[in-house]
């Protein structure tokens, strides 16, 4: 059993946050959705290779290597960097327990080495603890020299866990100090395209290949991008040229390759570099056997089923596939077959339909809620949301709204279970941890308010709100040093009086009276005119 | 040569042996809204409450209602989706009449759609036909609310919907008329949208911010469409027995009815929003088998389903098969889909560079026209949001977009830039058709909340072309269902005679054909949806011709592939 981590480490702020709010405009889509998916699905290349683009840094096992060498150079086999190597090489080895005994050896000895943290949190990461890897990952953060690689782990685990817009906002960290690595742009550009910013992933890339990080990866993604935005002319082009000086590239060719696939009177050469990427080894056989099969299907062509056939092989789950295959088998006339792939796309098909229409209606019916709460009709919003819970036990966004409404109710035990339901739910979701320990810090619990709060900024560090609380919870524990730093970053961030006078006293507790004093002073001036 | 010579115009064929060259993008059309004097402007009457009925609307028709041989508009008008309108003026339909010398003047009330109830639904779509086969036109208006079915007793139009056994109460929306039986009298689809009333209303948007929106369908259950059979001008309500889907699950806009699978039969497809197309396949005997699916038409070409908005059904590629195209919502394509034969349709809208143009944009009214005459078809889409407030929800994305015009090179679809002088607006409705008469095809689309445009097309003067209209005997009266096929040397032209589809809106039942620099169509096939199939030829440019279908016999019934001239 892993020890927690401590607090956060102190980092940069990057940007001002919108408030918490599960159902704030940003969350609010207009018709977007399954639409989206449409599209999609027609160009779907840049989702997986863009995933294939993300490398596993392998942050402690890296630097473990080095402590390995640095260890065995000062004859060290009972210190912490020794205990680091040890880690490195259990990781390695896929040894999680021993890895994690001898990090956390290493740390006891000298909770300074960052690597043992980071190699902590590689381990949790494996064991599927993502939250408490993240929260080793950002203690690792603030003690080593070399952030690259820990900014790579963190945004990984931000990414896994849902949460892309904090990723953006590590990856950009990450470009900030090491604008010359590719992975940077790769993984923001793969984010962003995630969260419907196409274009932004786009110029992103080019700024990459332009000259700031130039890699036939990046050239790759940037032409799955513009394919995706339709612009099949410059992704030729892009293809051409990077072919020029990376010859024999999978992903240029595959990009290449579906660039002319758009061209319907050079779709023989489109076969050719498809074929050509395959053998070379390009990311998402699937889909290039889909896009094969597509280039090849008129009327009935039997390579062309062949290559939906070899697709659904591949990708049995996916509905498309199936689909193509159903219209490739009808194209032949073989009607039976026809139907049954047809069936099985439906199948497949209509669970994820499903499931985007439900939601789309919760987030209706809870607009609807929120109606009725601000009205004041507590009672009655509730049970609306009772009723919504029934035929939705699956939404986190529920739970959320359910557990804010029995804490305004007085009743906070079932708020508590509320929120923690949703956090099962979606654990990527500051809300619901920021709640839980807004929660449990009205009840007086201040280590479970902490505990909670510490996960909210291991998602997200730069949460006003968060680091407000956590700052409170901090300081009534009595650990002043570490509340006048969270108070500090929660000023920077969205500075208003309230933070103002409490950083103040905290400051003026721990003696810092010039401090204090500056801190009254703008408490003061956002306080406004005296009453 | 068989038919009626109607009109020639020397001018039009001198020009193009003199070889005139293309137009400038700036003289492709002429904005001739004003100076015709077409002043429509279509009302939304915001409730406040973002009611989905106010941002849907409205289509248009342009035909020519009292047989004086030029094209009248009709506008449908919105209406207050609560309550009933202070003014019942302002609710009108609007009609406009063409004078001799082009211009329009302002009929509605001489017309009959002056003095509308003040409670009447509001307006969606339009479609017309010769339903009771007088020889005149007979229009069908969909409402949120009740239908109306407007009989044409020689240019003064009656709600005759009570007699007829029409009226569909629904919100109904894309409808068209088309001989279904073959039995030579039109019957009758209808589409419904979606199940939303003034009291199942819901909150779209952002609560917290009191930003409210319209919503996604979604949010609202679907609404079956109707099927009616004409019963010697009296309608039947058939649908269940004829086939049609009840089980409510498409949620319906724009609607189509053609020869789709090349089997000699109508069938239907409808453009649903955000839920698979339905594409009826009929038997020839008035009932049909739903298989969207099956042919290929009811999702992408990735198997999903996209929000379909409008519809239009052409030989776009030149291959003699009817394709379809369908307009989608931004961030999906306008959808190309190609007919392979057999029945079987393939997504290549990639190919055809209809699809990733439309990427930005949310897609209604779309219409098929042979812009310069060149013999290629062209396509024009109206754009414009659904979400009049989509500005403070994303701020990449507009309320008001361009409108598009896609010039067929003969291998792909080029969009051509700032073709149409129109700007940003918010379209639904578009139909071409030849106003001026001049042999060329010009627009006319409506918005939602804003003025319907007319554009004039002059790329067209240095043109010459062929005008035709049809009747039947055996097959409906106006032609409905029928298509020509003409050959000019080694060119085969397939055109359909529109009918109802774009965004809620119908054309007239005229077949322009551009020669492409020919000075003549060699031979003509007609293919009238009886099975007969009529030969012409050669028909010289700029001849107007009324064609009528033989009785004599039937040359190939059931061999519906044009044949060599």
């Amino acid at each position: 059993m892993l020890r927690r981590p401590g607090p956060c480490s102190k980092r940069q702020p990057l940007a001002r946050r919108p408030p918490l709010d599960s159902h704030s405009a940003s969350s609010w889509s207009p018709w977007r959705g399954p639409h989206r998916r449409a599209w999609r699905g027609r160009h779907g290349f840049a989702a997986l290779a863009l995933l294939l683009a993300f490398v596993s840094p392998l942050a402690a096992s890296r630097t473990a290597e080095d402590a390995a060498s640095e260890a065995s150079a000062a004859g060290d086999s009972e210190g912490a960097t020794a205990r680091i190597a040890d880690g490195g090489r259990a990781l390695a080895a896929g040894d999680l327990e021993a890895a994690a005994a001898a990090f956390q050896a290493a740390r006891d000895l000298d909770a300074s080495r960052g690597v043992a943290w980071l190699g902590l949190a590689e381990v949790a990461e494996r064991k599927g603890d993502l939250l408490e890897a993240l929260e080793w990952a950002r203690g690792g953060l603030g003690r080593v020299s070399d952030k690259a690689p820990a900014l790579l782990l963190i945004a990984r685990l931000q990414i896994r866990i849902g949460a892309p817009r904090e990723a953006l906002e590590t990856l950009a960290e990450l470009r900030r100090l090491r604008p010359e690595e590719p992975a940077g742009y790769l993984t923001a550009a793969a984010v962003l395209r995630d969260v419907e910013r196409v274009d932004e992933a786009i110029s992103l890339l080019q700024r990459a290949a332009s000259g700031a990080a130039p890699s036939p990866r990046v050239s790759g993604q940037l032409g799955l991008l513009l394919l995706e935005k339709g612009d099949a002319d410059a992704a030729r082009e892009l293809a051409l040229t990077s072919l020029e000086a990376w010859p024999e590239h999978a992903e240029l060719e595959l990009v290449l390759g579906l660039a002319l696939l758009a061209d319907g009177e050079r779709r023989a050469e489109a076969v050719t570099w498809l074929e050509r990427a395959l053998r070379h080894g390009a990311p998402g056989e699937g889909k290039i056997q889909l896009a094969l099969g597509e280039a090849k299907l008129e009327g009935c062509s039997e390579e062309a089923v062949e290559h939906f056939h070899r697709a659904v092989e591949l990708l049995p789950n996916l509905p498309e596939a199936h689909y193509k295959l159903g219209l490739g088998l009808r194209g032949c006339g073989d009607a039976e077959g026809a139907r049954a792939a047809l069936l099985r796309f439906r199948e497949l098909s209509s669970a994820v339909d499903g499931a985007d229409h439900r939601r789309r209606r919760v987030g209706s019916a809870l607009n609807e809620v929120q109606r009725t709460a601000a009205a004041g009709d507590i009672a009655g919003a509730l049970s609306q949301l009772e009723t919504l819970v029934e035929d939705n036990s699956a939404d986190d966004r529920l739970f959320t709204l359910r557990g804010k409404l029995l804490f305004s109710s007085g009743k906070t035990a079932e708020a508590l279970a509320s929120v923690r339901r949703a956090q099962e739910l979606m654990p990527s979701r500051v809300e619901g941890h920021y709640l839980e320990g807004l929660f449990l810090s009205q009840g007086r619990d201040l280590g479970g308010a902490r505990a909670a709060l510490s996960r909210a900024l291991a998602i997200d560090p730069d949460r006003p709100e968060v680091l407000k609380l956590q700052a409170a919870v901090i300081a009534e524990q009595g650990d002043l040093e570490t509340a006048a730093e969270l108070f500090s970053r929660a000023a920077d961030l969205a500075p208003d009086a309230r933070v103002h006078l409490a950083y103040a006293r905290v400051l003026a507790a721990l003696g810092r009276q010039a401090e204090s004093e500056a801190q009254m002073r703008l408490y003061e001036e956002r306080r406004g005119a005296p009453r | 040569m068989t038919g009626t010579a109607v009109r020639s115009s020397g001018l039009v064929l001198l020009l193009a042996l003199l070889g005139a060259g293309p137009a400038s993008a700036e003289a492709l059309f002429e904005d001739a809204t004003e100076r015709l004097g077409v002043r429509f402007t279509h009302g939304v009457f915001p409730s406040g409450q973002k009611d989905m009925p106010e941002n849907m609307g409205a289509g248009l028709a342009v035909f020519d209602a009292d047989g004086d041989g030029r094209l009248d508009l009709f506008f449908v008008q919105g209406a207050p989706v609560r309550g009933g309108a202070e003014d019942p003026a302002s609710i009108a339909h609007r009609f406009f009449h063409q004078r001799p010398d082009g211009t329009f003047a302002e009929a509605s009330e001489r017309f009959g759609f002056g003095s509308p109830s003040a409670d009447r639904g509001v307006g969606m779509g339009v479609c017309f036909g010769d339903a009771d086969r007088d020889g005149d036109l007979d229009l069908y208006v969909t409402h949120y609310g009740p239908d109306i079915y407007y009989r044409n007793d020689d240019g003064r139009f009656v709600d005759a919907t009570a007699s007829v056994g029409l009226g569909k109460a629904s919100w109904s929306v894309g409808c068209t008329f088309f001989d279904a039986d073959g039995d030579g009298d039109l019957e009758l689809y209808v589409a419904s949208y979606v199940d939303f009333s003034a009291e199942n209303h819901k909150y779209c948007g952002d609560a917290k911010r009191n930003l409210r929106a319209y919503c996604h369908p979604d949010i609202y259950g679907a609404v079956a469409d109707a099927y009616y059979r004409n019963d010697g001008g009296r309608f039947v309500d058939i649908s269940e027995k004829a086939g049609i889907k009840p089980s409510a699950d498409g949620k319906g806009l724009g609607v189509a009815a053609a020869d789709f699978d090349g089997d000699g039969d109508q069938d239907v497809l409808v453009a649903n929003d955000s839920t698979m197309n339905f594409f009826y396949a009929g038997d020839g005997a008035g009932r049909f088998e739903e298989s969207a699916l099956f042919a290929g038409l009811g999702l992408n070409g990735a198997g999903a389903a996209e929000a379909s908005m409008g519809v239009a059904a052409a030989d776009l590629d030149g291959d003699q098969r009817l394709d379809v195209l369908l307009t989608h919502l931004d961030l999906e394509t306008n959808t190309f889909y190609r007919n392979g034969g057999d029945g079987l349709f393939l997504d290549r809208s990639d190919v055809s560079g209809l699809g990733a143009p439309s990427l930005p944009w949310v897609g209604f009214g779309v219409a098929t026209l042979d812009v310069e005459l060149d013999g290629d078809l062209d396509v024009a889409v109206v754009n414009g949001h659904i979400i009049d407030n989509i500005e403070r929800f994303d701020a990449e994305r507009r309320h008001r977009q361009p409108a598009q015009l896609f010039r067929y090179d003969g291998k792909r679809f080029r969009e051509f830039p700032d073709a149409l002088p129109l700007g940003p607006l918010v379209g639904r409705g578009l139909v071409a058709a030849d106003l001026d008469g001049d042999g060329d095809e010009d627009l006319v689309l409506t918005q939602n909340g804003g003025p319907a445009r007319v554009l004039l097309n002059r790329a067209g003067d240095s043109g010459a072309s062929v005008t035709l209209r049809l009747t039947g005997r055996k097959s409906a009266s106006d032609g409905f269902g029928a298509y020509v096929v003409a050959y000019l040397g080694e060119r085969a032209l397939r055109r359909e005679l529109p009918m109802a589809g774009s965004y809620l809106s119908q054309g007239p039942p005229e077949i322009v054909i551009g020669l492409g620099g020919a000075a003549r169509i060699d031979s003509l096939e007609v293919y009238w949806p009886s099975g007969q199939i009529d030969r012409h030829g050669p028909i010289a440019a700029g001849e107007r011709m009324e064609l009528k279908e033989k009785l004599a016999r039937k040359n190939g019934a059931g061999d519906r592939g044009p044949s060599a001239p």
